[in-house]
């Protein structure tokens, strides 16, 4: 065996396998970041659609007992995490106190009422948007974190498993 | 916002991809942001200053059809020029599994991409082929925009990629302002029928809309059944009895003629028997203040939705669509609230209704 050749391969292999790692963690590094930042945008739409829903709740829009639990409901909401059950709530209680189609068709036609609700279902879409992009992009980490290679060399370090956001977004009918 | 767009097809051959791009860069445009469009085009092919040429394209066969595209190394080197001196805020790729600048853009990127998925066919050979590499860099990919649910479920089964549906926008200004064709145009003792679409493909449905005929007759018999589309239907209309005079092919129409037809005709009807995922067509005719009657297809169905803004009736009979028709004209008063309601409705498929939400996802991605 020439020494010199096997030196060779050796250092060539190493390099193969080193430039793969080095791809491999790189592309877990990416997907971490990206997850982190849906989490962050999630966060602020929520923050938008609750602050929304606070100001509605000070209009002259409800009766005063739906604009009282609504106001509850976005205050709850807006000193929650992305992932809390705040969230979901906030979206019953606006679902209630939006009404039906005909009733959200027939305000958004009021020019007193339009304004803030086109406001509201333009955060609430935004929201809506970033949960699908967050949880789509915990999907994608998780499957490459499941790799036999990022698994093995532990790639993805100490950065927990991510978890998808499972809050209910489903706006009143006819706002979006 | 510095919004950078690109272009896998030739604008110098126009067609679906092409116009969405151009339109939603107007209107991006007009609501103050700074675009750059990124294309495949000749040197001396004129555009618009907003389009920067990345040189000529090919005629490739590309999943079934012949596609214009641009690849090889002046591309990929003016793919990354474009990239570094637009300095976008965000960069927003359509069709980027097609071998062509998209996927060039893709895979050069660094920030955040948004990208908008047109086709609904299956994925061809080469893009399996090329899989590992490109999806490595679809995990750049943060906003990922379907064009209809066809569209979302193909890039979902085959890359594994969900999306968001927008569709594609409708001009509806320029349907509700055209004037009628006087070609085509309806009169008391003369009413209009439109039919529009492929007349050689059965699933558009002319057979059903033919068969329609003698039924509209018995009660308006100056009936005139337009059909507008490419196609060859001589099989079809050598069929036909003495309803044959009321039939008026007129071959495939401009998108001109198409508004002065919808402007002016007494009914649009829209007999497809499946495969519809929209129903663009529908929308532009209740812009153009058409009364529509439509086979019951859940695409439909939504876009007139349940029946209050045209009339439904069973896929394939003809009967009940001649039943429609009939109604139609008979009860006007009936077809102009449902023309009114429908005019109104149509707005939320308006390009500046998508816009808006092309650009909520916009402000998702970048965490504006």
């Amino acid at each position: 065996m020439d020494w010199t050749r096997a030196v060779l391969i050796a250092v060539v292999v190493a390099a193969a396998v080193v430039t793969a790692v080095w791809y491999a963690a790189s592309r877990v590094d990416r997907m971490h970041r990206r997850v982190e930042n849906a989490w962050n945008s999630l966060q602020l739409q929520l923050m938008r659609r609750a602050s929304v829903a606070l100001d509605l709740a000070h209009e002259d829009l409800w009766d005063p007992v739906t604009s009282m639990v609504a106001a509850e409901a976005a205050r709850a909401a807006l000193d929650a995490p992305p992932w809390g059950s705040e969230h979901s709530e906030l979206s019953a209680v606006l679902r209630a106190a939006a009404g039906d189609r005909a009733q959200v068709e027939a305000d958004l036609e009021r020019p007193d009422r339009e304004p803030l609700l086109r406001e509201l279902g333009a955060a609430w879409y935004r929201a809506i948007l970033a949960r699908r992009f967050l949880n789509e992009a915990v999907s994608m980490t998780t499957r490459l974190r499941s790799r036999h290679l990022v698994r093995w060399l532990h790639l993805a370090g100490r950065t927990p498993m991510p978890q998808s956001c499972d809050i209910d977004d489903s706006p009143p009918d006819g706002l979006i | 916002m510095r919004i950078g767009l690109v272009c896998p097809y030739s604008y110098d051959v126009p067609g679906g991809v092409q116009f969405h791009i151009r339109d939603l860069a107007g209107e991006l445009i007009e609501l103050g942001h700074e675009v750059s469009v990124l294309a495949p085009a000749e040197e001396d092919t004129p555009l618009p200053d907003y389009v920067v040429a990345a040189g000529r394209s090919l005629p490739i066969h590309y999943n079934g059809s012949v596609a214009r595209l641009s690849f090889g190394p002046l591309s990929a080197r003016r793919t990354r020029r474009w990239l570094a001196e637009g300095e976008f805020d965000l960069l927003h790729i359509h069709e980027p599994i097609a071998p062509s600048l998209g996927m060039l853009a893709m895979l050069n990127a660094h920030g955040p991409l948004v990208a908008t998925f047109h086709s609904s066919q299956t994925a061809s050979r080469a893009l399996r082929a090329a899989y590992p590499l490109v999806r490595a860099s679809m995990e750049k990919i943060v906003g990922a925009i379907a064009v209809s649910e066809d569209a979302r479920r193909t890039v979902m089964d085959h890359l594994g990629v969900d999306s968001v549906i927008i569709p594609n926008g409708v001009h509806v200004d320029t349907f509700a302002q055209s004037d009628p064709d006087p070609r085509w145009q309806s009169t008391q003792d003369r009413p209009v029928v439109a039919f529009l679409g492929r007349v050689d493909e059965p699933r558009k449905g002319l057979k059903v809309a033919l068969a329609a005929v003698p039924t509209v007759q018995a009660a308006f018999p100056g009936v005139r059944f337009v059909i507008a589309g490419a196609g060859d239907a001589a099989e079809e209309l050598g069929q036909l009895g003495p309803e044959r005079s009321a039939v008026e092919p007129v071959g495939p129409i401009s998108d001109a003629d198409k508004a002065g037809l919808f402007a002016g005709c007494s009914v649009y009807i829209a007999p497809q028997l499946g495969g519809e995922s929209f129903g663009i067509v529908l929308v532009e005719a209740m812009a153009a203040g058409a009364p529509v009657v439509a086979s019951d297809l859940p695409a439909f169905s939504r876009v007139l939705d349940g029946g209050r803004l045209g009339r439904l009736f069973t896929p394939g009979d003809a009967g009940a669509l001649g039943a429609g028709i009939v109604g139609v004209l008979s009860d006007v008063e009936d077809a102009q609230q449902r023309v009114e309601a429908a005019g109104r409705a149509v707005w939320r498929y308006d390009w500046s209704a998508v816009t808006q939400s092309i650009l909520a996802v916009y402000d998702t991605v970048t965490g504006r």
